[in-house]
């Protein structure tokens, strides 16, 4: 069944007033400054984490970013403050756990995942990344096996399946080609296998490519089944990407196909008329 | 069956119906996620201490999928996703094919 069945149409909802909701907004706003939305990611330095928290949650846009810990183990804490209203503005955050320099120097590591023990718990999420082309698991094995027991809820992410062999990426529809689809299938049951085995249990698995916009919905619903039940709107609420930035990227369209595929496949990007004149 | 306006090069059928196909699965994909975060915004504003009281949380619980559409549209978030240039830093991916 359709989910607009079961509940009024959005475009109805001229119904829904700001103002009455100003106690839900407030505990919303308190909510996301007492327990921030956390994820943690983890993966050896140059497999794209930047680019996928970027492009899951737009971390780059309009955020205040504060960093705690060193220069190479970030705790950091995306303020997203939107424009005032009511006089007041609304605020956000999401909090990112990472080590961008991970697997860098044997020596750091072990400062590093330290403090990945010490900050796992805060995480409503973690997502362990490796890239598609990277066969030496070695690492990834051997710290899954440190970290396993603060790590409750994971995801294995195999980010850059665009530069999987044969290195034949259909631009036109942004999608592998038929020989990539193979060999992206047969890495992923091998990664799965391989850190699985480390972790001592099953893990989630989803193939994708971060500077693509490919797969990255299947990568936010595995996250998100992994999120504890009563935080998951959270996340949902700060999602910075639809199918259609996928979609902008299939060089094979013209603009006027492209809105056709949009209108015909896609649910309308529903419009919520906030009076402009209730905020400054 | 998406005309083609002669500006782009055109998508044979097999290529077509491959991205139709993805773009399918993405969207349900994303009707999926957003019923699953309702159900959880809705646990969490029925379990809150302060809103479980109030009136509204009934009303809220009704509107569904829209609710965090809404929300998302009064904390300023739907401006869009980040472009691809932005999304794709390939200096920041480290890429090495």
């Amino acid at each position: 069944m359709n989910s607009n069945d079961q509940h009024p149409s959005p475009r109805n909802h001229a119904a829904i007033d700001p103002r009455a909701l100003e106690p839900v907004v407030s505990a919303i706003e308190a909510e996301f400054a007492k327990a921030p939305p956390t994820i943690a990611i983890i993966g050896l330095s140059g497999v794209g984490k930047s680019t996928i928290v970027n492009s899951l949650f737009g971390t780059r846009r309009d955020v205040s970013a504060t960093t705690r810990g060193t220069s190479r183990f970030h705790k950091r804490k995306f303020e997203i403050v939107s424009r005032r209203l009511y006089g007041t503005s609304l605020k956000c955050a999401l909090q990112v756990i990472d080590a961008p320099g991970l697997g860098e120097d044997a020596d750091l590591d072990d400062n590093y995942l330290k403090r990945y023990r010490q900050h796992l718990p805060e995480a409503d999420i973690a997502l362990w990344v490796v890239a598609a082309r990277n066969r030496a698991l070695a690492l990834d094995q051997q710290y899954l096996r440190r970290l396993a027991d603060v790590l409750p809820h994971v995801v294995l992410g195999i980010n850059q399946v665009d530069l999987v062999d044969p290195l034949s990426w259909n631009e036109s529809i942004n999608l592998p080609s038929k020989e990539q689809a193979k060999n992206i299938a047969i890495i992923a049951d091998d990664r799965r296998a391989k850190l699985a085995a480390a972790f001592s249990r099953p893990m989630r698995c989803v193939a994708f490519s971060a500077l693509k916009h490919y797969n990255l919905q299947a990568l936010f619903n595995a996250c998100l089944d992994e999120a504890p039940k009563h935080r998951r709107w959270m996340f949902e609420i700060l999602k910075a990407f639809s199918v259609r930035d996928w979609l902008a990227q299939a060089k094979g369209l013209s603009q006027k196909q492209r809105e056709a595929l949009e209108s015909k496949y896609l649910a309308a990007d529903d419009q919520f008329p906030i009076d402009d004149a209730s905020r400054e | 069956m998406v005309e083609d306006d002669g500006v782009a090069p055109s998508l044979d059928e097999n290529q077509l119906s491959e991205l139709v196909q993805h773009l399918q699965t993405e969207e349900e994909a994303s009707r999926l996620s957003t019923l699953q975060s309702v159900e959880s915004f809705n646990l969490w504003i029925t379990n809150h201490p302060a809103l479980r009281q109030m009136v509204i949380v009934e009303s809220v619980s009704k509107i569904g999928p829209a609710i965090l559409r809404f929300l998302r549209a009064l904390f300023g978030l739907d401006r869009g996703a980040p472009d691809a240039s932005e999304a794709g830093d390939a200096t920041q991916d480290d890429r090495r094919p």
